[in-house]
């Protein structure tokens, strides 16, 4: 039986989806082919099981409203992902009778993304890093569901996540990549005296961060180099008379649920630990968002430095929610 | 190579003389704190908890002023979750010869690891990586509590070949070449998982 649902447009699932795509799957393919707007839901037996990398993908008989029979091809999550929410290789097999939702093909196929299964055992196992509320139970597969005592907010410890990647490579301008073969580690490298860096090389790292709010401003705490970041949530421009510094002058506000930080007059030789420069005039933006669930920090930064990069860097990574963690103690050994 | 200049005011000399009296202090007081920087977990009876996983390797990358790993493990109840693991800088670990490659995504490995009283972190103690190629031999990578002059350190020197693209020239870690006879021998002498590299 096919039932057609509409549900509301969310921007931040899309944002999510959107950073969470490159880590899903080896950048196999993207998930944008279904169409996130539409929720379809099947009833129906199923015909395969494709317990692999990298993603689980079933196929499903259902009938449709002219009562004949269909097969529909299901793309589901990772199998680590799977089994970190309850699911296991005997939870769904040939010949079960299961009902799933997703979101249809945005391509005419008989393709589904699947968010929601109800298995045989009556549990209800969620795809796709989608939010908490179940569909049609009260059972969830999901044995240690993530705290969602916190919700959405970006104030706490986020965990250590993946690491930060830039979306294409970096490109240099000949002056940059000029400095960057000039460049030598045993020696050129400020690390090594444990002379930490400054923004963007800061933050990106997977290390855990700590967001505190203090109102008028976000205090943002760094593990690595027991950096402190602080956010001016309430000037419109940097204010006159400022100082460069190590990490620079953040301006932050929100756009909805998106913390968006500006940073710049940044007092620091290098963008990198490869011996890149970086100008005094560079500047970064930074969106930070929460995902539905709660449970990741999603990060992108941009970096504007036209003196040492052909055209702006982004880069993408998160952070993950681990109750309990806490910003360890910092230590450089310097040689 | 030089800072840029800054906007020179007193706040900047305070700041610099910050940085430089607070570098002094480090190397004062890092060396006291001998091969512990931060409190391990450590078990009732006071030692420490090192963890045994049979993992899959997210990400490693050399960083400063710690390197990363993220590995996949499975743990006690069957659930699999990550792990940071946590080892020297990238401006030593490099010059030993390390690279972002030394140990790769998707790599099956077993791995022991000094617990931190923080969830799901820890340091490297060892990562025994398989070789690529069925004949290959697989790499003991060895971090904290075994590099220097260790028991277990001399204990594997005596039995075990060095690699030969990373030298200890730092103490910051060190790697043996363990082919398969070889590793089973070290199974035998030292029951457990990892045995051999155990206190």
């Amino acid at each position: 039986m096919l039932i057609r649902l509409k549900e509301s447009f969310s921007v931040c699932l899309v944002l999510g989806l959107i950073v969470f795509v490159p880590i899903l799957s080896s950048a196999h393919h993207s998930v944008f082919p279904y169409d996130m707007a539409t929720f379809l839901e099947l009833d129906g037996l199923i015909t395969e099981v494709r317990w692999r990398s990298p993603h689980i993908r079933l196929k499903i008989a259902a009938e449709n409203d002219s009562g004949e029979t269909i097969e529909w091809e299901l793309e589901g999550d990772s199998i680590n992902a799977a089994m970190r929410r309850g699911l296991t290789r005997e939870s769904i097999r040939v010949g079960d009778r299961v009902r799933i939702a997703g979101n249809p093909s945005n391509r005419d196929r008989r393709e589904m993304l699947v968010t929601h299964i109800l298995l045989p055992s009556g549990e209800e196992h969620l795809m796709h890093d989608r939010p908490r509320p179940l569909r049609w139970t009260n059972e969830s597969t999901d044995a240690s569901p993530v705290d969602t005592s916190l919700g959405r907010s970006i104030f706490r410890v986020w965990s250590f996540g993946s690491s930060h990647r830039p979306r294409e490579p970096y490109v240099y301008t000949d002056s940059a990549q000029a400095a960057r073969t000039a460049f030598e580690p045993e020696t050129d490298m400020l690390a090594l005296r444990c002379i930490a860096p400054g923004m963007p090389n800061a933050i990106l790292n997977p290390y855990p961060i700590e967001f505190i709010d203090e109102v008028e401003q976000i205090r943002l705490r760094v593990e690595q180099w027991d950096a402190t970041r602080l956010i001016d949530m309430v000037s419109d421009q940097v204010p006159n008379g400022t100082v460069s510094s190590l990490l620079g002058y953040s301006l932050g506000h929100w756009e909805g649920d998106m913390l968006v930080v500006e940073t710049s007059r940044v007092d620091f030789p290098y963008l990198d630990d490869e011996g890149t420069p970086m100008d005094e005039e560079a500047e970064m933006v930074e969106r930070f968002t929460v995902s539905e669930d709660g449970s990741r920090l999603h990060h992108e930064i941009v970096i504007n430095d036209p003196r040492n990069l052909v055209e702006p860097a982004i880069v993408d990574g998160f952070w993950s929610w681990i109750p309990g963690a806490e910003i360890r103690p910092y230590g450089c050994e310097p040689e | 190579m030089v800072f840029r200049q800054r906007v020179v005011g007193k706040r900047s000399w305070r700041d610099f003389a910050t940085l430089i009296f607070l570098g002094m202090l480090l190397t004062c007081v890092l060396p006291v704190a001998a091969h512990h920087s931060y409190p391990p977990l450590l078990t009732e009876d006071g030692e420490e908890v090192i963890r045994v996983f049979d993992a899959s390797i997210e990400l490693f990358r050399l960083l400063n002023p710690h390197s990363a790993m993220i590995i996949n493990v499975t743990n006690d109840s069957g659930v699999p979750e990550d792990w940071l693991i946590e080892m020297s800088a990238n401006f030593s670990l490099s010059r030993e010869g390390w690279s972002d490659d030394t140990l790769k995504s998707g790599e099956k490995v077993t791995i022991a690891v000094l617990a931190s009283p923080s969830p799901n972190r820890g340091r490297l103690r060892a990562v025994l990586v398989p070789g690529e190629a069925q004949d290959e031999p697989s790499r003991l990578l060895v971090a904290y509590g075994i590099r220097g002059d260790t028991p277990v350190m001399r204990r594997l020197r005596d039995r075990l070949s060095t690699c030969p693209d990373i030298e200890a020239r730092l103490d910051r870690s060190a790697c043996f070449s363990v082919d398969a006879d070889t590793l089973l021998a070290l199974q035998r002498e030292f029951p457990g998982s990892m045995g051999y590299v155990m206190p």
